[in-house]
Formats: structure tokens, C-alpha cells, sequence
């Protein structure tokens, strides 16, 4: 509608270049000999320039009538997004679960397509790109979740990926269709119109209320909010590990940035509507994720469960208004995906090494390998909340945001939680410190896992030492191309200073 | 030199924190270096806490020696450090016990490089507690205080140390939790949005209502840390079966910060929800005395009777508190110090013990005096301060606390004076069942405590009798920070 070419390639080159990646890696996998892993090497590259390509196109715009926007809070998003692909990249060019298999090529081309649908996500401007993208992003995810192909679990993934999605799709879609029926439109810009038709109130019918609420129950499912989290867990431990670390972490941000941008711009008119759902979903996380997470064995099991009560922390600055809440967000789902993908990096040298994922394989890695033991404490530490980690910060400006709006409730069962949640975390903890090993056998794995869990190391110990600059960017982040008519003015990024 | 004077405070912070990192550096089997590294590092600290106390103006009060730093701009965060005549006790308190409590670790040989990084990197966060006037770094370095008391009695513990190390790590987040919640309140409900406790005090202004609930919560909060009834479970346990410095410095010091915690943030904030509660405080303290006392006599592990008598004791302290008037604060806060310095010694020397005779049962143990005359003399001065005979800081403390509380609720003296009977009895029997009679089998080559060893011993012995004898080190101190008190709760 109007735009030119440059205008469309100003506002989509992080996209395209994903897209030109996929078919990069595949070229390369097929001519370059296949022990200097060309495919994964170039994804890594794929990636980084996409990270970079993301913070150097500053034209901020919106495509086809706004089912297409590109601003600040995408641009971070999609950042974030890339950052995560080049980590699971990285760590998977020397997993050795599936090398043998013989298409690393596919693998590494699917996960690039997989993260452009994800970075997609949170550039949708309308309900029906929004679920496209949506798909995108998790077509890829079917085939990824099942190519560990001699193990029974992995098709077990696979095929529960595929089914709950297909069923969380079909409730989204079906709830997007009730929202067209009900205003006439899947525009975001243009629901609000909708949603208050002149009566300045919250007024909405009850065929907007029930397509919204399915709208939002299908989006539950990307962020693995209880009770839509019944399938995490299985997905999570058959999975290749990178692949669950990259569904935990990029999947989830995407996830939430599409469920931010749609309740903030399409859906601000039915605030009091959806805060009373999510806040439900949000303590329902919180409680189930961290009392389930209790009695598991596998790490990786253990994982899922965390992050379902990872997500229930989300939700309480999801709920929490723009002001506070927005920023808050972005800022959490920065720093929880460095230590959540550290923590599945761990996860898979660890099944590199003893070829089990229970948590009893732990014990005693203090000796087995004490770099590694010290990575795996830094990630638990952060998601459970210490100082002076990243996790620190995020909670307490979550719990701080949901303060803010007079969430005490949900503040409290979030911090009684925590300390839940700090109980598995240390139980972890201490079979890696104060147990003796079974074994004395050091861990051996390769130099490209060492350096992507290092990084996640290193800016978790960053961020949480010094949180000024990522949280300047989150809350810098937190404008999104909007419509005049929004309560909170659209034109300047939250200002920083009191 | 005159930054030094200027950052003294910083400095309490900085110097074990620096040292830790610089431990960190030192190769594992040189261990004589790392523990001279530890213990030049706490007698600096040792060091700058005297001379706080005597730079500290009394005539003026108030809190001193404030450095700010904006921190984070957005949330009005700043790095504000300050004592006053309460909590520079309290930093002097601290001082004592790891300056001795590094002496009393000087043979742990286990990863010893470890042991003392950890217990330096402890000490931070607790002077950080006692020294920040900002609710934010207050809660901050009490978190950072937390993690390394995990692994310092899981990995150096004894008995159930594992279960005991995970009991009081998540008691302690549990308050935490409590506290977390209230301190974002406060700051959502104060008009400025700070957590600047000076800026709070002057400005905020909550309702009544408001204050009930907020005051309930610091209580709860900070009360799991000072160990309130029923919510004590974790101390005896902790205590127990922490390694010799980790007791010392945990119940020594760290109860403490939860009583002070409730004075500052829970009493000074919210002084109406403070006189709401104070009949709950004062019951719940009462039943702290008797009960801890009582359990304390039925245990026949002597750490375990140490450890419950600090649940008995950080009842005198509740209850002065919750007495809310000069004499009964004035004599809390100086149980503060004085039961910090006892314990200290208390489990210095339960240390000794159980390191020359290997074990800890009372039963099987006797006639020790004979053999271990210092370790005897210095149980014997402990004990006396414990059940506060005239001449030993806990008499003083005890006197006070008991004098003040009954002009506010005469019945809680009546009870709470009866633990002191309690305690008498124990302390006497442990003395009369350890030291004297008759020695049993196996024991006839007992060493007493021999040269870095006596440190602990004759420096908290010396400080339990120099109190007994001169309160007036203390109290010239407490008058001045009771009396800021006392305004804000409206009683002067």
C-alpha cells in the first residue's frame, strides 16, 4: 500500500537477512567439507550480524497498513531473539547428540527460519500476522523438537509440540475470528475503535470478551503459562538440549511480545478484563511451577518447571501497566534468557559427559569440572533471585512494577515462591558443591559450548553488576508505534530520571 | 587520610571484600598466608570500629559519619551509609566477633582458602546491614549475606549439616520475603518514592491501617531472623551445625540484625502499627524466654544448648523492644551487644571442646576444668553473663531490659524474670557437668586452648567484664540512639 522498496527494506533487513541466512547455511553445509561444521559456523555468523543489523537500522515504521511495525520495542525483541539463535547455534556445533544423524544442515536452517518467525512475532501489528508468524516460528520447532532420531523421546517431543500447538492454534484462530466477527477488524490500531464505541467506557461484547479470552488462552500456551503448561516438560527433556533451551527462552520472548504489543495497543480498552485473567494465570504459575519443579529428578525436567514459574513472574509486570511494567518485562526476558540457555547449556555437557540428565549426575562436579559447576551456580543463582546477579534486578523491578499497580497479593505469593524455587535451585547447588563425586573422570566438551555458556555467564554477571545500561535500554524500549488516542503519550520513550 | 575519615564506613564494607578477592588469588596450599590475610583484614575492620566509637559525637546523635551516593536515579535508590548510637554498636559488635571468630577458624584445614573467602565475603554483607540508612542496599546486603551461610555450613558443617544449612537458608529468604513486600510498599506509599530511611522518617506519613498491616509484615519479616517463636525452628539447628566462626558470627551477629531491623525500619517507620503489635511482640517474647530456656536444659548436645539459649535470649531482646519506652530500649539494644559477645564466646569455646575432646555430648564429658583451665574460666564468665550476674554485661542488659518492660506491662516481667532462673539452672549444670567432677575414661591428655585459640577467648571475655564493670561504654552510646528512637515513637 504505498511503500517503496527501500522503505520495505529499511524496515524488514534484520528479517530478510534471516531469511537469506537460512539459505546461506544450507549452501554452505553443501559444499564446504563437513568436519569443519560450516553449517553451525555460519548460522553463528547469521546470527550475530542479524544482532547487529538490528541495532543499526534506526528507522522506526510501520508496512501494509500496521500488520507490519518496526520500532524500538520490536527492534529490541528481535535483538534478543538473534542473541539467543547465535548462543543455541553455537552450542549446538559440537552436540553431539544428533552430529551422526547427517542433516546439520536442515537443523541449522530450520532453527534460523524458526527464530524468523519469532522475530516476527513481536513486530505483528495485526492478529492476523500475529498468527502466521506465529506458525512460522513453530513449524520449525516440530522438526527441530524430533532430530535426536534414534531416541523414542525426541519423536515423543516432536509429536506433543505438534499436537499442542496445532490445538493452541486452532484456539488462537478461532479466537481471532470472534474478535473480526465482533469489530470487524485485526488491526490492533484500529480495535481500540472497536472496543469503545463511543461510550468511553469498557464496554465489550460478549463475543469480544470470549474471542479475547481465547486469543490470550492460545498465547498462554507459547509462554508456557500454567494451566497451559502440561506439555512443557516432556517437550523440554526429549528435545536436543539447545533446541529446549532455545524453546525456553526465544520462544517464550516471543511469545510474550506478541501478548504485550496486542493487550497494549489492541487491547488497552479491555484492561480490567484481561488483568483479571492474566493475574490469575500469573499466581497459578507461580504456585504450580515452583511446587511441581520440587519433585523432579531430570535437570532438564527441573528446568521446564522453572521456567513455567519464570513466566508466572513475567505476568506480574505484564499486568502491571506501562509505566513500570513494560520496561520490566523487557528487562527480565533479557536477563532469563541468558541464564535460563546457560542453564540448558550445562544441562547438555552434562549428558555429553555422563549421558544422564538426572540431577543425580551432578554430584560432585566441583571436581569434575569446576568451571562448569561455578557456571551452572551463577544461572541458578540469577533465576532464583541473589545479588548481585542479573535475576536480582529482574525480580525485584517485577515485584516493583506489580507494587507499583497495588499487586501486594501477587507480589507476595511471587516472592514466597522465590523461595521455593531457591529451595530446587540449591538442592541443584549442592550436588555440584558439597557432594562427593561418583566418578573422578573430568568433563570433556568442546570450546564452543565453553565459550556460549561463558557468555551467558559473563552478562548475567554483568547485568547484575552493572544494571543501568540494559535497564535504560529495556525501559528505552517500551515505546511502541501507536495510535494518538492511547492514555499514555506515545511520543517520547519513558523518561528515565525521576 | 582524610578520605579514609571521610569513607570510614565505606571502608568497613570494602576492606573484607577486597581481601576476599584478593584470597581468591592466593594458591590453595598456602594456607598460613590466606589466614593471616583473613585476620590483618578483620582486625583492620576491628580497627575502624574503635575509632568510629570514639570520633562518634554523643552530644550531637543522630546518625553520623553519612555518605550518599545516587545510585540508581530512576527508583531513588542512593548508596547511603550511616550509623547511629544503636547501629554503631552494632558495627562494633560485628568487628569483635570476626575478628575472634577468624581465630577461632584458624584450624580448619578443609579448603581452608575457601572457608575464609566466604566467611570475609559474609562479613560484608553484614556490616553492609548495619551500616546503610537505605532500605534498598539494607535489603540488598542482607540477600548477599544469605548465600554464603549456605555453603559455609554445608560444606564445613557438622552432623545434619546439609538439611540444617537448606532449614536456615530458607527461613532466612522466607523473612526476606516478608520484608521485600513491605519495603515496596513503603516505598510506593511515601510521597517522594525513596528508600532513604532519613528521607522517610520525615516525609512519609502513613495511616493507620496502612501501618498495622506494613508493621506486621517487617515484624514477621525480620522476626523469622531474630529468631521468634514459632518461627525459631531454624536456629538451633543452624547454629548447631555451622562451623565454630559461622555460629558465632550468625547468632552472635546476624539475630541481632533482625531485632535492629524491627526497631529501625519496623518501630521508626510505623511507630502507631508498632504500638498496635507491641502486646503480640512482648507475648511472643516472653514465650521466647521461657520456652528457649526450657529446651535449651533438656538438650544434652552442648551446642545445642548454646543455640537454644539464643532463641531464650533474643527474647529479652523482643521484649525491651516491644516495652517502647527509654529504659527497656536502652536495655535491649544492650542485650543486643552483650548477648552477641557471650554467644560469640559461647560457641568459641564449644568449638575448643569439641576440638580437643571430640565430642559434644554432655553426658559423656566431665572434669574438664582440670585439664582445660582457660577454656573453663572463660565458659565460667559466659555463663555468669548468661543468666546476667551483677559485673557482666548481661546483668546490665538484663537489669534494664526486665526494669523498663515493667512499667509498660508489669506481667511480662513477671514471666520473662523467671527464664532468668531457667537459665541459671542450665548454665550452672553444663558448668558443674563439663568442668567439674569426676573426668571420665580416655580424656587424660586434654591440651588447653593453646596460642591463636586464646584470642576469642580473652578478647570476649575481656569485653563481657569491661561492659559488666563500665557500662557506660555502651550506654553513652544506646542513650542517644534509644532517645532518636523514642521521638519517632512519640514517647519523649
Amino acid at each position: 500500500m504505498g511503500a517503496n522498496w527501500t522503505e520495505i527494506i529499511n524496515l524488514t533487513l534484520p528479517h530478510l537477512w534471516l531469511l537469506a541466512g537460512a539459505l546461506l547455511v544450507l549452501l554452505a553445509e553443501g559444499i564446504i567439507p563437513r568436519r569443519w561444521n560450516a553449517g553451525g559456523w555460519t548460522a553463528v555468523g547469521v546470527f550475530v550480524i542479524g544482532t547487529l543489523l538490528c541495532t543499526w537500522s534506526t528507522a522506526d515504521g510501520e508496512l501494509w497498513g500496521g500488520i507490519y511495525v518496526w520500532d524500538g520495542y520490536a527492534r529490541m525483541l528481535t535483538a534478543l531473539v538473534m542473541m539467543i539463535g547465535a548462543l543455541v547455534c553455537l552450542s549446538s556445533v559440537c552436540c553431539e547428540e544428533w552430529q551422526k544423524t547427517g542433516d546439520r544442515g536442515s537443523y541449522y536452517a530450520l532453527l534460523i527460519l524458526s527464530a524468523l518467525g519469532f522475530t516476527l512475532l513481536s513486530s505483528a501489528g495485526s492478529l492476523l500476522t500475529l498468527y502466521i508468524t506465529l506458525e512460522i516460528g513453530t513449524v520449525s520447532l516440530f522438526a527441530l523438537a524430533g532430530h535426536r532420531k534414534t531416541d523414542p523421546r525426541s519423536g515423543e517431543a516432536a509429536l506433543k509440540l505438534l499436537i499442542v500447538s496445532a490445538t493452541s492454534s486452532a484456539i488462537l484462530l478461532y479466537g481471532i475470528s470472534l474478535v473480526y466477527g465482533a469489530y470487524g477488524t485485526t488491526l490492533y490500531h484500529q480495535l481500540p475503535v472497536g472496543l469503545l464505541p463511543g461510550t468511553g467506557g469498557n464496554q465489550m461484547g460478549l463475543l469480544g470478551v470470549l474471542g479475547m479470552l481465547l486469543v490470550l488462552g492460545g498465547l498462554a500456551f507459547k509462554i508456557t503459562a500454567a494451566p497451559f503448561h502440561l506439555w512443557v516438560a516432556d517437550v523440554y527433556q526429549g528435545a536436543p538440549t539447545p533446541i529446549s533451551a532455545f524453546l525456553s527462552t526465544a520462544s517464550k520472548t516471543a511469545g510474550f511480545a506478541a501478548m504485550l504489543r496486542l493487550l497494549i495497543i489492541g487491547l488497552h480498552g479491555a484492561e480490567d478484563t484481561w488483568v483479571t485473567v492474566l493475574v490469575a494465570l500469573s499466581a497459578l504459575s507461580m504456585v504450580l511451577g515452583n511446587l511441581v519443579a520440587l519433585a523432579q529428578s531430570s535437570l532438564k525436567r527441573l528446568l521446564a518447571y522453572s521456567s513455567v514459574a519464570q513466566a508466572g513472574y513475567l505476568l506480574i509486570a505484564v499486568v502491571s501497566g506501562l509505566d513500570l511494567g513494560l520496561g520490566a518485562t523487557l528487562f527480565y526476558l533479557l536477563l532469563y534468557a541468558f541464564a535460563n540457555a546457560g542453564a540448558f547449556f550445562v544441562a547438555q555437557a552434562l549428558m555429553g559427559n555422563t549421558g544422564s540428565e538426572e540431577i543425580d549426575a551432578l554430584r560432585g562436579l566441583r571436581y569434575r569440572a569446576p568451571g562448569l559447576a561455578f557456571a551452572m551456580l551463577v544461572f541458578l543463582l540469577s533465576l532464583g533471585g541473589i545479588p548481585p546477579l542479573a535475576g536480582f534486578w529482574g525480580k525485584l523491578y517485577l515485584f516493583w512494577a506489580g507494587a507499583s499497580e497495588g499487586h501486594y497479593t501477587l507480589v507476595l505469593i511471587g516472592a514466597i515462591t522465590s523461595v521455593i524455587a531457591l529451595y530446587y535451585y540449591l538442592m541443584v547447588a549442592k550436588r555440584m558443591f558439597i557432594d562427593p563425586p561418583e566418578e573422578e573422570t573430568p568433563f570433556r566438551f568442546r570450546l564452543s559450548l565453553s565459550v556460549a555458556i561463558a557468555i551467558c555467564v559473563v552478562m548475567t554477571a554483568v547485568i547484575g553488576l552493572y544494571p543501568r545500561p540494559w535497564l535504560e535500554w529495556s525501559y528505552a524500549s517500551t515505546f511502541l508505534t501507536a495510535p494518538p488516542d492511547l492514555p499514555r503519550s506515545a511520543e517520547q520513550p519513558l523518561s528515565l530520571s525521576r | 587520610m582524610d578520605w579514609i575519615t571521610k569513607h570510614a564506613l565505606s571502608l568497613t564494607i570494602l576492606v573484607p571484600f577486597v581481601t576476599c578477592l584478593l584470597i581468591l588469588l592466593v594458591p590453595p596450599e598456602r594456607k598460613t598466608v590466606v589466614r593471616v590475610m583473613a585476620a590483618v583484614a578483620s582486625g583492620i575492620t576491628l580497627l575502624i570500629s574503635l575509632w568510629l566509637c570514639l570520633n562518634f559525637d554523643v552530644a550531637k546523635g543522630g546518625i553520623q559519619f553519612e555518605e550518599r551516593l545516587e545510585w540508581l536515579p530512576m527508583t531513588g535508590v542512593s548508596y547511603h551509609l550511616g550509623v547511629d548510637g544503636v547501629s554503631i554498636t552494632l558495627v562494633l559488635l560485628t568487628a569483635f566477633i570476626i575478628f575472634t571468630g577468624v581465630f577461632a577458624s584458624w584450624t580448619i584445614e578443609h579448603r581452608t582458602k575457601d572457608f575464609l573467602a566466604l566467611l570475609l565475603f559474609l562479613v560484608t554483607g553484614v556490616f553492609g546491614v548495619f551500616v546503610s540508612v537505605d532500605l534498598f542496599f539494607f535489603f540488598l546486603f542482607y540477600e548477599i549475606a544469605v548465600l554464603p551461610m549456605y555453603l559455609l555450613i554445608g560444606i564445613w558443617g557438622t552432623g545434619r549439616k546439609e538439611y540444617a544449612a537448606m532449614k536456615l537458608t530458607l527461613y532466612l529468604l522466607l523473612g526476606s520475603a516478608f520484608i521485600l513486600v513491605g519495603m515496596l510498599a513503603v516505598y510506593f506509599l511515601s510521597p517522594t518514592k525513596t528508600f532513604d530511611i532519613p528521607e522517610l522518617l520525615a516525609t512519609a506519613k502513613f495511616t493507620t491501617e496502612q501501618q498495622r498491616i506494613l508493621f506486621l509484615l517487617f515484624y514477621v519479616g525480620f522476626g523469622i531472623l531474630a529468631g521468634i517463636w514459632p518461627l525459631h525452628t531454624w536456629s538451633p539447628d543452624g547454629h548447631a551445625s555451622a562451623p565454630t566462626a559461622v555460629s558465632m558470627l550468625h547468632a552472635g551477629v546476624l539475630m541481632k540484625l533482625g531485632a535492629f531491623g524491627v526497631l529501625r525500619v519496623g518501630m521508626s517507620l510505623l511507630p502507631e502499627g508498632a504500638q498496635y503489635w507491641a502486646p503480640l511482640m512482648g507475648t511472643i517474647a516472653v514465650i521466647n524466654i521461657i520456652y528457649g530456656a526450657f529446651s535449651a536444659m533438656g538438650q544434652t548436645d552442648l551446642k545445642y544448648v548454646i543455640a537454644y539459649s539464643s532463641v531464650s535470649h533474643m527474647g529479652v531482646v523482643m521484649l525491651g523492644l516491644a516495652g517502647m519506652n527509654a529504659i527497656s530500649l536502652t536495655g535491649s539494644t544492650m542485650q543486643m551487644f552483650a548477648h552477641g559477645i557471650m554467644t560469640g564466646l559461647f560457641f568459641a569455646l564449644v568449638g575448643l571442646v569439641y576440638e580437643k575432646s571430640h565430642t559434644r555430648d554432655i553426658l559423656k564429658m566431665g572434669g574438664f576444668a582440670e585439664k582445660m583451665p582457660g577454656i573453663a574460666v572463660a565458659f565460667v564468665i559466659g555463663g555468669l553473663s548468661s543468666f546476667g550476674l551483677p559485673g557482666t554485661g548481661g546483668f546490665v542488659a538484663e537489669f534494664l531490659t526486665f526494669w523498663g518492660v515493667w512499667q509498660t506491662y508489669p506481667w511480662m516481667t513477671y514471666i520473662g524474670v523467671a527464664g532468668v532462673v531457667i537459665t541459671a539452672t542450665y548454665v550452672l549444670r553444663v558448668v558443674q557437668k563439663v568442668f567439674f567432677g569426676k573426668r571420665p575414661e580416655g580424656y587424660d591428655d586434654l591440651p588447653d586452648a593453646r596460642t591463636t585459640e586464646w584470642v576469642a577467648l580473652v578478647v570476649l571475655g575481656a569485653v563481657i567484664i569491661l561492659t559488666g564493670v563500665m557500662p557506660r561504654l555502651l550506654t553513652d552510646f544506646l542513650n542517644v540512639g534509644v532517645h532518636d528512637y523514642l521521638r519517632l515513637l512519640g514517647k519523649v
